[in-house]
């Protein structure tokens, strides 16, 4: 949601209004906000109350370490920091680079990480494929294992060949 | 296999969206299962290009790509019979908002930035947001309560689409998408309903907290982030992760019935009890919109709320039900503003309003149904 003020920065700051038994609510980010005098850091800087305070602990242990709020995404460039700020993500590989902080928020949000829905076409013959290949390669590092190299090199070659590479 | 229809692309600057305009969508024809009560089924789909970062992060030159190539093999699916893409940039305003009261786009979509359209079939079953916050979101909308029917539609569709572009998918996740409260199905899944008697008798709470604990959302007339208006609820699903697309309608078609009776009950029970009250708020509310010369849109809200449980309650008799559902859309101020061909203040919208809803009760018949040639068009006096 867009800040009414400036039609720029995201609004942060959402207040219901109540004058002449009229309700309206209103959305800035900060900086209006600041701007109309509506004081943010006053309640900010308040300390915790007890449930805020559990919260905090709670979040701090599903999110894991600041470390890990550091993670980018290396083709959109957001932060883990960055997707919890705004609730966005930049691209569909923000899903995989932040697995392992998102499985937590996912559970919170739906309640299950697996989804059971819809597969689209292209990805049931990726998905397959993807299966096939863990099992070639399992196949083949038997195979070196036992020394089967006749064998071996025949799943070599289905493997180049479901990975579209030249045998 | 239905022959391939290409879609007219509408992007010319003060197009006319008149197409749209003779009576209201399909899904207000007041037809359908259950339709006293439920108004209307819809089912979004939210989809995203794998090939592309997400829009909020995506620059102007891709956000460009994204539309283009969205709208150029839209044009090719047969989205549905005399599809048309809209591009919203050259729209005017009011042309937008016209879109919004509809329920063909979203606000967002409508006074968001950058290249963006949506593509909808002429009987408004089907619309197709390009760049609202997905990529994609693909809406169904029917009358009445069959969400199964509309699923059908909007699955058949998106298997069409996902042959012509890659989609963003995990198989862990599903489908991708910008906010996390999508991913999964990207589905969502709400039905409409006219709670008047609920809401008189102060129990439309309790249908809340019920509704809350089985992880279904309750929101108002447009959607996310909007007031109850009317006595209109929309009741949907929170969770998009995790259950099928079936499992979550069922959960849904498990708990409308429900509702529905709980509604009719008290109608019978004002009915039984209070005769003279609920009668007595009917004709006053029928009365107001036969006389008034001046109205708001709050009000005609109200007033057309009182008098569609009149017309289901048979205390009144000479007025259709789609009559009463299409006012609804009607009196919007976009559309008074395209009946009138110009563009209106508040005040002057109120008189225009009086006037239309005067006419349209005193016309009777269904407009709806014959076309509706001139059921736009106020007749000067």
């Amino acid at each position: 949601m867009q800040c009414e003020a400036c039609q720029k920065s995201e609004a942060t700051v959402h207040l219901t209004d109540v004058s002449n038994n009229s309700k309206r609510e209103i959305h800035l980010c900060e900086e209006c906000a600041k701007d109309q005098g509506v004081t943010i850091k006053s309640y900010m800087h308040k300390s915790p109350t007890f449930p805020e305070f559990l919260t905090q602990i709670v979040h701090s242990q599903v999110e894991g370490s600041a470390e890990e709020k550091d993670i980018t995404c290396s083709r959109c460039g957001i932060t883990y920091r960055k997707f919890r700020a705004t609730g966005k993500f930049g691209c569909p590989n923000d899903y995989a680079t932040f697995k392992k902080g998102l499985v937590n928020l996912l559970e919170k949000i739906h309640g299950k990480v697996q989804h059971t829905g819809k597969v689209p076409l292209r990805a049931t013959d990726q998905i397959s494929r993807q299966k096939e290949l863990r099992t070639l390669r399992a196949d083949l590092e038997k195979a070196v294992r036992e020394e089967a190299y006749e064998k071996a090199a025949l799943l070599r070659d289905r493997i180049y060949k479901l990975e579209g590479r030249p045998s | 296999m239905r022959k391939p229809r290409q879609a007219r692309i509408l992007r010319a600057k003060g197009m006319d969206l008149n197409f749209l305009q003779t009576g209201a969508g399909e899904w207000l024809q007041g037809k359908g299962p259950e339709s006293d009560i439920v108004i209307s089924s819809r089912i979004r789909l939210a989809r995203n290009l794998a090939e592309f970062p997400f829009l909020s992060r995506a620059n102007p030159k891709e956000r460009g790509q994204i539309e283009r190539q969205i709208r150029e093999q839209l044009t090719h699916a047969s989205i549905a019979e005399d599809a048309v893409y809209v591009s919203l940039p050259p729209l005017s305003p009011v042309d937008r908002l016209f879109l919004v009261e509809r329920h063909l786009i979203s606000k967002d979509h409508a006074f968001g930035k950058g290249p963006r359209g949506v593509c909808m079939g002429a009987r408004e079953t089907i619309s197709i947001m390009v760049n609202e916050e997905d990529h994609l979101r693909i809406q169904g909308l029917r009358s009445g309560f069959q969400l199964r029917a509309t699923w059908e539609q909007v699955d058949e569709l998106d298997t069409r689409l996902e042959n012509l572009v890659e989609y963003a998918f995990s198989p862990q996740f599903g489908y991708l998408t910008v906010c996390p409260t999508n991913v999964g199905t990207g589905m969502r899944a709400s039905v409409m309903l006219h709670l008047p008697a609920l809401v008189m008798t102060r129990q439309i709470d309790k249908v809340f907290q019920a509704v809350s604990k089985i992880n279904l959302a309750v929101r108002g007339l447009y959607g996310e982030g909007t007031q109850a208006s009317g006595d209109f609820y929309q009741i949907s699903n929170q969770p998009t992760l995790g259950k099928s697309e079936l499992e979550i309608i069922e959960n849904i078609e498990r708990v409308i019935p429900k509702i529905i009776e709980y509604e009719r009950t008290v109608r019978d029970q004002l009915l039984e009890q209070r005769r003279e009250v609920i009668e007595d708020k009917v004709w006053r509310a029928y009365g107001m919109l036969q006389t008034a010369r001046t109205i708001n849109s709050e009000e005609t809200m109200d007033l057309l709320s009182a008098v569609r449980m009149g017309v289901n309650l048979k205390i009144i008799q000479d007025v259709q039900i789609a009559t009463v559902n299409e006012l609804f859309i009607l009196t919007q101020p976009a559309h008074l503003q395209k009946m009138e061909r110009s563009e209106l203040n508040s005040p002057e919208r109120d008189i225009t309003r009086a006037t239309f809803i005067r006419n349209r009760l005193a016309g009777g018949s269904s407009p709806g149904g014959n076309g509706g040639g001139s059921s736009g068009r106020k007749k000067t006096t």
